[in-house]
């Protein structure tokens, strides 16, 4: 089965791309240290506001640092991001759309209109309000973005508890007289994950998103520490004199989200079976 | 004597719900008593929507009845708790019909067959893979299966794979819910005798659901006939078979494909939709050829005819 969705998706070339931008914005977080040519926070003040040349290659800010290097270490906060506040929403998820949909009758009703009333909120506005609470960090972000995208993955893992908890395979695991816990975990769980695949590779460029639109109003990663979403807000104030500032993040911010959403889509069509036997 | 007794028991669902919806409610299993006895193979026939799976599920305990009692080894099952309703689950294993839903597509066979034995807390790694290869042998599979998964294997090796997994606990009871029904002809044959071995070598009782009277013949000593949640005739197989006095276990019989037949009795056309049915009569009075007018207005009783039950008003 790994193999046919496998073959499906490298057929789809747009998502291959979109693979191979991911993995490159991947290396360049992990390598940050190593391929950063300067120092992300080193102010330079002979050197305000130049544009694009040899010695910076997308210019300095106008605290003369490089942004280049800014773009490389702010990569680290968006993937980190990404991945953390995806895998608490998934973590959450999971774990509230398993008990619904596996016990169903009135638990079910109770949790799915739980998960209606989260998501009448605009979530937002939600994360703004939080964090005009708490002190706004990074950490604080990948929490609070994670806690407020739960409720689609949580639906997702319900609906297909709902169909495969009767199937014949749960039947004969409660006739041999498994906990519920080991037919949820071994049994039912492994065969409702392709679509939470599916839905958290579109999670991770929203949490993207939302972190850069945070920093950009200051209420995310905080400066000097450098996010894509930070070098932005010193882009838009300077913006008539300095383009670079706000094209270079602002292309990386695209790419990568823009790369998440065609993997996403790409595992959709590869992992839907209603598509398969068409060319197989 | 009775391994297994059933007594008055009823299941029913509520179709047609809602906040202001009209609810309705359906016996799936109406009031139906039988029981089986050690070594025996014991079948259920009926047409489907006749209620027989819902009879293995409420023997299998994965539904609790609305009204009656389950008996195994005279304890009523519905009771049991903790370590005796492990007891029991390690004796009453199950069979489904469709080899393709009822293993875990995302384990190997090896998983699935030392799972039960984990779970009953039975043997040591080694012990459990001895058990396993002595189970495999019996149901005529090779080791070489064990790290393979189930998309790999055939409708009917993966009916021996069910088996096996039933086979594992070394149960006193098999419930076999449609085992052949999505099966090609030649390896229903071969699953068949698979069971019929089984049987006498293990001796186990069989609970042997079908809607195939032919099979039913082959294999079960007694056998009960549904229709709509109600047994209308039980029996020894052979007398059944050779002597149906249920009009609709004749009208079953005679639709049965037989090589030298006599011309089928023809069944009335079904003019009632479904709630049409009245619920005061005979269920099967629509379709009864030889309806008279107490059917419409009185249930009829089980009364014993040549060692038989049967409920028809015709034999009142």
């Amino acid at each position: 089965m790994f193999r046919i969705i496998f073959k499906r998706f490298y057929r789809n070339t747009l998502a291959v791309v979109g693979l191979a931008i991911i993995v490159f914005f991947a290396m360049i977080a992990i390598l940050a240290p190593f391929i950063a040519p300067y120092e992300p926070t080193k102010i330079d003040v002979n050197n305000v506001l130049s544009p694009p040349d040899i010695r910076h290659l997308f210019g300095t800010d106008e605290l003369g640092r490089d942004v280049l290097s800014r773009i490389i270490w702010g990569s680290r906060a968006s993937l980190k991001v990404g991945f953390i506040a995806v895998g608490i929403a998934i973590t959450i998820g999971i774990f509230i759309g398993s008990i619904a949909g596996y016990y169903g009758g009135r638990v079910d009703s109770i949790l799915m209109r739980f998960v209606d009333m989260m998501l009448a909120f605009p979530t937002f506005f939600l994360i703004l309000a939080v964090i005009a609470i708490v002190e706004p960090s990074l950490s604080t972000i990948m929490i609070v973005i994670g806690i407020t995208g739960w409720m689609d993955v949580s639906r997702l893992v319900r609906a297909e508890f709902l169909s495969l908890k009767e199937r014949e395979f749960v039947f004969a695991a409660k006739a041999i007289g498994m906990t519920d816990w080991r037919i949820i975990w071994r049994h039912i769980l492994p065969n409702a994950l392709s679509p939470v695949f599916v839905s958290a590779t579109f999670g991770v460029a929203g949490a993207i998103l939302v972190e850069s639109g945070l920093s950009f109003l200051g209420l995310g990663v905080q400066p000097p520490e450098p996010s894509w979403g930070n070098i932005l807000t010193s882009g838009k104030d300077n913006i008539t004199v300095a383009w670079w500032l706000s094209v270079f993040p602002g292309l990386a911010i695209l790419l990568t989200v823009l790369s998440y959403n065609l993997v996403g889509e790409g595992l959709r069509d590869a992992i839907d079976p209603r598509l398969w036997n068409s060319d197989e | 004597m009775e391994i297994l007794e059933v007594k008055n028991l009823t299941r029913s669902f509520q179709v047609g719900h809602g906040l202001w919806g009209k609810k309705t409610i359906i016996n799936a299993v109406d009031d139906i008593s039988f029981s089986v006895k050690r070594n025996e193979v014991f079948a259920l026939v009926g047409e489907s929507g006749s209620g027989k799976s819902t009879v293995a599920r409420l023997i299998l305990r994965l539904l609790p009845p609305t009204s009656g009692h389950i008996y195994f080894n005279s304890t009523d099952i519905n009771q049991l708790k903790g370590q005796d309703l492990m007891s029991y689950r390690r004796n009453m294993q199950v069979v489904f019909q469709d080899p393709f839903a009822s293993l875990n597509p995302r384990m190997r066979i090896i998983d699935t067959l030392s799972e039960p034995l984990i779970v009953h807390k039975i043997g040591n790694k080694e012990e459990r893979l001895k058990i396993i290869k002595e189970i495999l042998q019996k149901v005529g599979l090779s080791d070489d299966v064990l790290n393979r998964y189930p998309h790999e294997f055939s409708g009917g090796q993966r009916q021996r794979i069910c088996i096996a997994r039933a086979l594992v606990l070394s149960p006193q009871f098999i419930i076999a819910d449609e085992p052949l029904s999505s099966l090609d002809v030649s390896i229903q044959a071969q699953i068949i005798n698979l069971f019929v071995e089984l049987k006498k070598e293990l001796n186990i009782s069989l609970l042997f659901i079908s809607h195939d009277l032919s099979v039913i013949h082959y294999i079960s000593d007694r056998v009960a006939v549904m229709y709509m949640g109600k047994i209308v005739e039980m029996g020894n197989t052979e007398e059944v078979y050779d002597e149906p006095l249920h009009p609709y276990t004749r009208l079953l019989i005679s639709s049965a494909p037989k090589i030298h037949r006599e011309a089928p009795i023809s069944s009335r056309q079904i003019k009632e939709s479904f709630d049409g049915i009245s619920t005061d009569g005979c269920a099967f009075e629509p379709r009864c050829q030889f309806s008279k007018g107490t059917c419409k207005t009185a249930k009829p009783q089980h009364t014993t005819i040549k060692g038989r039950q049967v409920a028809c008003h015709l034999y009142t």
